[in-house]
């Protein structure tokens, strides 16, 4: 199975998210970046495969407020990369700014979801999450893997 | 005299400046002259007591124009001696009919005013004809009598009147009044036939200056030489306003005495002041004999009843000069006065007019200049052409930035501290060193000095002269003019013997700055002060206007950053709860739950302090809107609230359309509704929105609600200020009426609210970027 990559740079953000995957039942292998610059470093093809994990993810999840390279600018790099471009990305972020929901669509993301502060929600919403796509979607089989 | 008194240029007449402008004129006056002249000023020029001998005078009496008094040489022109002639009348010199007419044209004349000419006349025994002139003086007729010899008879005055003509027309080719002055003495020496013939102009101090002269080889030149005040004392002034013509055949005369019927009176009582016979003062006899002058006319040139200027026409031989072509003379005076008089003033404009043009666009482009400490960096080399200054510094913050040639900068810098002690931010002068011991070492750069202090002190704009050394050439030594009388000791004021050119160096001084010179930096001083305060202002609104963006920026980031710790503290909490249930005991699962409560509660304040520095840091959207349809969404979205509270919501008027960011307008009606659905306790709730016209257009949002006393009128639009408990009406994070506030600011709006507690409130807002058109139900465009 392809596994999902979590760009999160908290290590508690990793954590509740992971809590979450793991009470809803999710099965594929997690890989996480703890910043945009190794997730990018996983994704483009050439560069050598940190964390024994050689697969391309299936789907990436997203933190908005990331130190150093920031959510929205890993969005418009990874735009410029054709291979990666079928890769689906759902942001997660603190800010309901519309301004930035709105700057994520626009350089590619498939969704935005706003990070909720009670532990039912984060469930309910990571249910959603799974329910549409794993259980609902398809998804590419090998993304950014051949050419 | 006072060596340091200052002088125009030798063309120009010193200009004063108007002291009433609060400007400290540094040495810029003229000072009084020391010598004391009152024995001249006081000489009774106008009773000589006795004529000049080429003509005759009788004294009539008012009513009866009986003779009372005669010159003394009336028997070789009447052919009787004065004593025949005393108590008669005047028949005993001109036959009946020519006496009827004198007399009559002598009952016309009522008051003392310059002398009538009468006519030409035969006396009785045919051998003389004579132009007869009259005038009162006191209690007397003068009646004067000037022989026309056959040589003058001959003279044709419209021959004269025709070159009179020409001459006028001349002068109005003259392309500056000195050249008009030139051109004057030229034709006036053609016209009288005399030997010299010089314009002089006199100067503010009194003194006067050959501009133009026309003369014989032989005759002693005067040209370019001043004469000081003392050669025409007052008396001999005024006598030159009265009698704007003075002329004399023969200076060098034994004056005729008066013989008076009246043996008690004495005839230096006698008035001569307007008879063109009388005798000339024996001072200024021999000033003209100490000059080789035999005779002489003096034209007075008036402006506006002040002396301006004077031709001198002077013969080494005696000259005759009818009084037709005198009169001629005297017209051609009087109008190159008008001419001479308005070059002269129309020259002073034009330059005062140039100098207000260039400032004028100076402090154009200094207005329109985007960085102003760059543009006025350009001002000292923009000064050196309307001020006619030779080097311009611009002193701003420390910098001294020059133009032309200046003093080194310590220099300016010591100038700089010694300006600042002076009393006025003007300062002029044109002898700088005497009044500043520093500026001594640099009298060729800046001798003379326009000051101008800017905002600050030490903020100056300094136009510079150089010393001007040059000479005087005054027409003999003016300090030799007072002798110490051998008898009495006085000091007694002489005419000079000579008129060679004694030189005086007028060392320390430069040419004098001109008034329109002076104003021209007072009016640019003025916009520079001003352009400075609104530049400071603008600076101070930038970095105002900064600090808000960076606050804001700041208030974002911080919240933004707040917000995962949170919630990371909530999520641990609810693990807690979660997994260790049968742990804890009743208490600690409510503290935890207190936590779970507590990190929710701030959440929301920081998520309202996130909206609230976006209302600041986000674009407005302009748009055309139809308020009609954004409060029916505003509506709709509170539906649930409206219809749990029983809210009834009045819109009387249909809303208008117009311009403005539909989110922020959304959220200011949302915000206010909520608030008067919330802060409410009346059974019926009653909501009114509506709007009016005048005098801008102006919405308003009013309840019956719980109201707000006065004092905090303020207060409610400070974010996260509350007036109740926070889970009183309904809690809310306390952000609501600031957000509110923030989005009608950004409009350009403003926002206020009249209340009475316990009745209601009614808060106002304007959105004053917006502009109304006619609202959709109207035909208007839709949003």
């Amino acid at each position: 199975m392809s596994p999902l990559l979590i760009v999160e740079d908290s290590d508690e953000d990793y954590e509740v998210l992971c809590w979450a995957l793991h009470k809803t039942g999710f099965t594929h292998p997690i890989i996480r970046a703890a910043c945009a610059e190794e997730a990018l470093s996983r994704l483009f093809p050439g560069l050598p495969q940190l964390g024994g994990i050689d697969e391309s993810p299936c789907m990436v999840l997203l933190d908005f407020n990331l130190p150093g390279i920031n959510g929205l600018q890993m969005l418009k790099e990874i735009r410029q990369t054709k291979p990666l471009l079928a890769i689906p990305i759902v942001v997660m972020s603190t800010s309901n700014n519309p301004l930035d929901v709105e700057a994520c669509y626009r350089f590619g993301a498939a969704g935005y979801i706003l990070k909720p502060f009670k532990l039912e929600e984060y469930l309910e919403k990571i249910r959603g999450l799974e329910d549409y796509w794993f259980n609902t979607a398809l998804l590419p089989e090998c993304a950014g893997g051949g050419d | 005299m006072d060596h340091s008194q200052v002088w125009a240029s030798s063309s120009t007449p010193f200009v004063n400046l108007g002291a009433n402008q609060g400007i400290y004129q540094g040495g810029n006056h003229v000072s009084a002259d020391p010598v004391d002249l009152t024995h001249c000023d006081h000489e009774p020029v106008q009773f000589p007591g006795g004529i000049m001998p080429h003509g005759v005078l009788l004294l009539l009496t008012l009513n009866e124009y009986r003779i009372q008094g005669a010159s003394a040489n009336t028997l070789p022109w009447f052919g009787s001696d004065a004593a025949q002639l005393l108590h008669g009348h005047l028949d005993r010199i001109f036959a009946p009919d020519i006496r009827q007419t004198l007399e009559t044209s002598l009952a016309l004349i009522t008051e003392p005013q310059l002398p009538r000419y009468l006519g030409s006349f035969l006396t009785l025994q045919g051998s003389h004809r004579f132009d007869v002139f009259a005038h009162r003086s006191g209690d007397f007729f003068i009646v004067e009598f000037e022989a026309i010899t056959a040589e003058v008879a001959e003279s044709w005055p419209t021959g004269r009147i025709a070159e009179i003509t020409d001459c006028v027309s001349n002068l109005h080719s003259a392309e500056s009044w000195q050249e008009g002055m030139a051109i004057g003495v030229r034709e006036l020496k053609r016209l009288t036939g005399f030997d010299s013939v010089v314009g002089l102009r006199f100067l503010t101090d009194g003194s006067f200056h050959a501009i133009a002269e026309a003369c014989e080889a032989h005759f002693l030149s005067v040209f370019d030489k001043r004469f000081p005040r003392s050669d025409i004392p007052e008396s001999a002034r005024r006598q030159m306003l009265l009698m704007p013509l003075q002329y004399a055949l023969d200076l060098d005369y034994q004056p005729v005495p008066l013989v008076l019927a009246d043996q008690t009176q004495n005839p230096l009582q006698i008035d001569l002041g307007l008879a063109v016979l009388r005798s000339i003062s024996p001072m200024c006899r021999r000033f003209y004999n100490n000059m080789g002058v035999q005779s002489r006319m003096v034209i007075s040139l008036v402006d506006k009843g002040e002396l301006w200027g004077f031709f001198s026409c002077k013969n080494t031989a005696p000259r005759h000069v009818t009084y037709s072509d005198r009169l001629a003379f005297k017209l051609f005076a009087e109008m190159s006065a008008l001419l001479l008089v308005e070059k002269e003033r129309g020259e002073q404009l034009q330059a005062a007019l140039r100098a207000k043009h260039s400032i004028s666009q100076i402090t154009t482009q200094l207005s329109s200049a985007e960085v102003l400490p760059i543009a006025l960096g350009q001002l000292p080399q923009q000064l050196l052409d309307p001020l006619d200054s030779t080097g311009a510094s611009l002193c701003l913050d420390g910098q001294i930035l020059c133009a032309g040639v200046t003093p080194e900068e310590t220099v300016i810098q010591a100038l700089i501290a010694w300006l600042d002690g002076q009393p006025s931010p003007f300062f002029i002068t044109d002898r700088l060193p005497a009044l500043f011991e520093a500026a001594a070492q640099c009298q060729a750069q800046a001798t003379g000095l326009l000051a101008a202090r800017l905002q600050e002190p030490g903020q100056y704009l300094l136009a510079f002269r150089p010393e001007q050394v040059y000479e005087v050439n005054w027409a003999g030594d003016p300090l030799k003019q007072v002798e110490v009388d051998a008898v009495s000791g006085e000091e007694r004021f002489t005419p000079r013997g000579s008129f060679e050119v004694w030189k005086q160096d007028m060392r320390g001084t430069a040419r004098a700055w001109q008034s329109y010179q002076a104003e021209a930096l007072i009016d640019l001083q003025r916009t520079v002060i001003q352009l400075q305060y609104a530049d400071n202002q603008r600076t101070l609104q930038l970095r105002l206007a900064q600090s808000n963006i960076e606050l804001e920026a700041f208030a974002y980031i911080v919240s933004h950053d707040l917000q995962e710790p949170l919630r990371g503290i909530a999520n641990y909490a609810q693990f807690l709860l979660d997994s260790s249930s049968g742990q804890f005991g009743q208490q600690e699962q409510n503290w935890l739950n207190t936590i779970v409560r507590l990190t929710g509660k701030m959440s929301d304040q920081i998520n309202a302090l996130l909206q609230y520095s976006r209302a600041s840091q986000q674009q407005m959207a302009l748009q055309l809107v139809d308020i009609n349809l954004l409060l029916g969404s505003v509506l709709d979205s509170l539906s649930a609230l409206i219809k749990d509270t029983q809210t009834q919501i009045d819109i009387p008027q249909t809303l208008p359309t117009l311009s403005c960011d539909p989110i922020r307008a959304t959220s200011v009606f949302s915000n206010l509704i909520t608030n008067a659905i919330k802060y409410n306790d009346q059974p019926e709730k009653h909501i009114e929105i509506g709007f009016s016209e005048t005098p801008t257009l102006t919405f308003f949002v009013r309840d019956n609600g719980i109201g707000i006393p006065e004092q905090f009128h303020d207060a409610i639009f400070t974010i996260f200020r509350r007036l109740h408990g926070r889970n009183d009406y309904h809690g809310g994070t306390g952000a609501g009426l600031a957000l509110v506030r923030k989005h009608v600011e950004r409009h350009g709006g403003r926002i206020w609210l009249e209340s009475v507690p316990g009745q209601g409130s009614t808060f106002y807002f304007t959105l004053a970027s917006c502009q109304a058109f006619p609202s959709a139900s109207d035909g208007g465009i839709n949003a």
